[in-house]
């Protein structure tokens, strides 16, 4: 937990000249999972999209451990460096078998590949099992699932997870954290949004919480949960 | 009953329709529903450089084939990446006028290089006088390998598709192009390699008419509209369907040919494509556009 | 802006009635090169209406201009109708055949809507190449002895009449509505747009206007054959002198199509295939350098350059 992997100075973003993001500063140390809190429309996918590329800051710098300037460049580029994005809404490939998405845009050798397939099918043996079922058959709990093993197959970095208990039920849910703490245990850091903010912080080590496109508070979960006034402000719980 | 030889001889000619379909259908579903409109026009490019080369190395038009492909698939994926891309973020429709410019270049470089009159590359095959039987019917024996290299291309392609990165990485980007960036997939390159690929089957299907019918370098047009009608009929994005599609297309224009004359074969299939675009707009086959 | 307005509306009359009594002292080759650009600001404007506004992209507009063509041969000729009944039923058959398709074609969105207007263009020529009646493939004398300068008249009313429609309907509130469909069809539709019916309307005014234009055409040859009514020729020009010109540019049309005409009749001469190959060059460069076209462009540049004196 030492290694400043991902860091983003002073980022302004805009859609079509309305700026939606202001000044955003964040970071990521190695091995770390941060949770960004905040309401609907308050610029967390607009921030996570920044950073995997598919928009882009009209102020302000990202940098990939350090060294590496990542703001100019576009999104299969810095998917290339190991920084990955899955996307809301569970978006999967559907006219393709779930073997078939496991293996887009992979820039892996043939052996780490069938490594890498191996530790996913390990993480989530259910998509071994339907591993020649077309993706667009798979249940909505399955989906995600499959996002998110889609996004571990490229060996990431970091993995930016977006939205990720949209419409599922509580015990998918459940089942999903398991698996991110595990996936984070594993070494790969990881920036989680969700809509359910407790449970988001209760696996993260560290979390932001942006209200209309400011970041406005950093500091540990711990912290985060324990603060009364910070859950009622911002977490909406008493 | 017509006679089982204008059949065949449709289902053979149709084969060849459904492969060109197929490119046309490849670079649409591939590049954000576009539509190539000089698709034809690479398919007469290639029947003219198979022309040339052969006719000055004496070698077989098939053999020529090997080098005009790779030639159109090259043209194709520079015509991409090149200039589309950067068009195409845009709307589907603005790629068009462009197309109708290169169509343009395409069709009137040929006439400066090779004239107007009608040419074919039967003369260069001798093997296209040969007839075979098939089926208890004489036919050429040209309609055959005709019918079999596009079912042979069709396989390969989707081998290619399906087992291949490139191939994955087309399908992929085709279906959701930014979250296949977002997955590492260079999504102009992929656009190049699937344009560069629908040329190169619009090639193969020109050499093949080529060697049975004549051309003339306005034919990228017809050419074009009968792509497209293969998947008006067989529905976008279906191999199988484009496929029996270009076989209606070259059944119908066989029999148009043989019961009202040849000059009605083109006015039956235009028709054909606007019946089905008026009464059934998803294909024969059901895919919604 | 109104001292502008005036400018505009003096220098319109002065160039009018110029127009209007050239044929009494222009040599005849320039006044068939007149003639030539009047045929194409037809088309050109009724492609930045339909195209341009509307964002129907209407790839067989060939088709309008050869049914025009035919239809007019069939009344003026085979049936010996008088000329301007002819001339004004050749529009209408082109409004009829456009209503006929209207309910198929609007169906179809982006590059199906455009491909099926090609297909229409084809199936079109397809017949005409076919159909004896008109002499098939070889094509029919137009049998109408009209002087040369009452041609010339009729296609300058034609011209003129097509700007001040363009005009008139993109500042109405169908223009507006045009627009919204031009820019989203979607969100045109969620705000209450009847798009069908805007676009039809758009749709007949062009198809009543081109079919016109053709029949007008084809009187300075005397002759019309499917090759020459339906080629891909009008389709080529129109779009390289919308490029030049801009493509939701009025006013521009015109420059686009008088540069188009200046370069088919240089090439005329030697290479006549030529001055295709250098519109598709047009097209396709000016789509990379400047997508709106060239002429928007040019002028954004000059008013740049005036406002730093």
């Amino acid at each position: 937990m030492s290694e400043l992997l991902l860091e983003l100075k002073d980022i302004s973003v805009s859609y079509d000249e309305i700026q939606v993001i202001w000044d955003a500063n964040l970071n990521i140390k190695r091995g770390e999972c941060v949770s960004l809190i905040g309401v609907n429309g308050s610029g967390k996918t607009t921030l996570l999209k920044t950073i995997a590329g598919v928009v882009h800051p009209f102020e302000g710098e990202i940098w990939f451990k350090g060294t590496i300037r990542i703001d100019k460049l576009s999104a299969h580029q810095i998917a290339a460096l190991g920084i990955i994005y899955v996307p809301e809404g569970r978006r999967i490939f559907t006219k393709m078998t779930v073997k078939e998405n496991l293996l887009v845009g992979n820039h892996l050798k043939k052996s780490k590949r069938k490594e890498m397939l191996q530790r996913v099918y390990e993480l989530f043996p259910v998509l071994k099992e339907r591993e020649n079922q077309m993706a667009g058959t798979l249940s909505g709990g399955e989906q995600q699932m499959l996002a998110i093993a889609r996004g571990l197959m490229a060996d990431p970095e970091i993995l930016l997870l977006d939205e990720i208990s949209l419409g599922l039920s509580p015990i998918v849910v459940e089942q999903l954290y398991e698996k991110i703490k595990e996936i984070n245990e594993q070494g790969v850091s990881i920036l989680v949004v969700d809509e359910i903010p407790l449970r988001c912080l209760q696996v993260s080590h560290r979390g932001y919480i942006i209200r209309s496109g400011r970041i406005v508070f950093e500091g540990d979960s711990s912290d985060l949960l324990n603060n009364k006034d910070l859950r009622k402000i911002y977490l909406g719980t008493d | 009953m017509a006679p089982p030889e204008v059949i065949l001889m449709g289902t053979f000619t149709g084969a060849i329709y459904g492969l060109i379909g197929i490119g046309l259908s490849l670079i649409f579903t591939g590049i954000r529903n576009m539509i190539n409109l000089a698709h034809g026009h690479l398919a007469v490019l290639a029947a003219y450089l198979a022309l040339t080369l052969s006719s000055n190395s004496m070698l077989d038009p098939l053999i020529c084939a090997l080098l005009v492909v790779p030639i159109v698939f090259a043209l194709g994926a520079i015509i991409q990446y090149g200039a589309v891309n950067r068009l195409i973020y845009r709307s589907p429709t603005i790629p068009l006028i462009l197309f109708a410019g290169i169509a343009s270049i395409i069709e009137n470089v040929a006439l400066l290089v090779w004239h107007p009159d009608p040419r074919s590359l039967a003369p260069l095959a001798p093997y296209s006088l040969l007839t075979v039987s098939l089926l208890g019917v004489r036919l050429p024996l040209i309609y055959l390998v005709g019918f079999l290299i596009s079912l042979g291309s069709m396989l390969i392609l989707y081998t290619f598709l399906k087992h291949t990165d490139i191939g994955r990485a087309i399908r992929a980007a085709s279906e959701d192009p930014e979250y296949a960036e977002c997955l590492g997939v260079d999504t102009k390159k992929i656009y190049a390699y699937t344009f560069g690929i629908g040329g190169a089957l619009a090639a193969i299907a020109g050499i093949m008419v080529g060697l049975i019918y004549l051309f003339v370098p306005s034919d990228g047009w017809p050419y074009t509209i009968l792509s497209f009608g293969v998947i008006v009929l067989g529905g976008v994005g279906s191999m199988r369907g484009a496929f029996v599609g270009g076989v209606i297309l070259g059944i119908s224009q066989q029999l148009s040919a043989y019961y009202l004359g040849v000059a009605y074969q083109y006015f039956v299939g235009y028709i054909l494509i606007l019946a089905v675009l008026a009464l059934r707009p998803q294909g024969i086959f059901g895919m919604r556009v | 802006m109104d001292k502008k307005n005036r400018y505009i509306i003096g220098s319109s009359i002065v160039a009018i009635a110029l127009l209007t009594l050239a044929p009494y002292f222009i040599p005849l080759y320039w006044m068939a090169f007149l003639f030539f650009c009047f045929i194409y600001l037809v088309l050109t404007e009724m492609w930045v209406l339909v195209a341009g506004f509307t964002g129907m992209v209407l790839l067989g507009i060939g088709g309008f201009v050869g049914i025009g063509a035919y239809s007019f041969v069939i009344f003026s000729t085979c049936l010996n109708w008088p000329l301007w009944p002819s001339l004004i039923l050749s529009g209408i058959i082109g409004v009829i055949i456009a209503l006929a398709v209207s309910s198929t074609i609007f169906r179809m969105r982006g590059a199906y809507f455009a491909m099926s207007t090609l297909v229409i263009a084809n199936a079109l020529f397809a017949w005409f190449s076919t159909w004896s009646y008109t002499g098939g493939g070889a094509g029919i004398v137009v049998n109408v002895k009209l002087p040369i300068a009452i041609v010339y008249h009729i296609a300058l009313i034609l011209a003129f009449a097509s700007i001040i429609i363009v005009t008139f309907v993109v500042r109405s509130n169908l223009g507006l509505m045009l627009k919204a469909i031009g820019s989203d069809e979607d969100a045109a539709l969620t705000v209450g747009v009847n798009t069908y019916t805007c676009k039809l309307y758009c749709f007949l005014i062009a198809s009543f206007m081109i079919s016109l234009a053709g029949a007008i055409y084809f009187l300075y040859p005397g002759f019309v054959t499917p090759d020459a009514a339906f080629s891909p020729i009008w389709l080529i020009n129109t779009l390289t002198a919308a490029s030049v010109g801009g493509w939701t540019n009025i006013g521009g049309a015109i420059i686009g199509v008088i540069f188009i005409i200046t370069l088919q009749q240089f090439f005329y001469v030697n290479y006549p295939g030529l001055s295709m190959l250098i519109n598709g060059i047009i097209i396709v460069v000016i789509f990379l350098i400047s997508p709106r076209g060239l002429w928007p462009a040019i002028r954004s540049l000059i008013e740049k350059r005036l406002k730093r004196f």
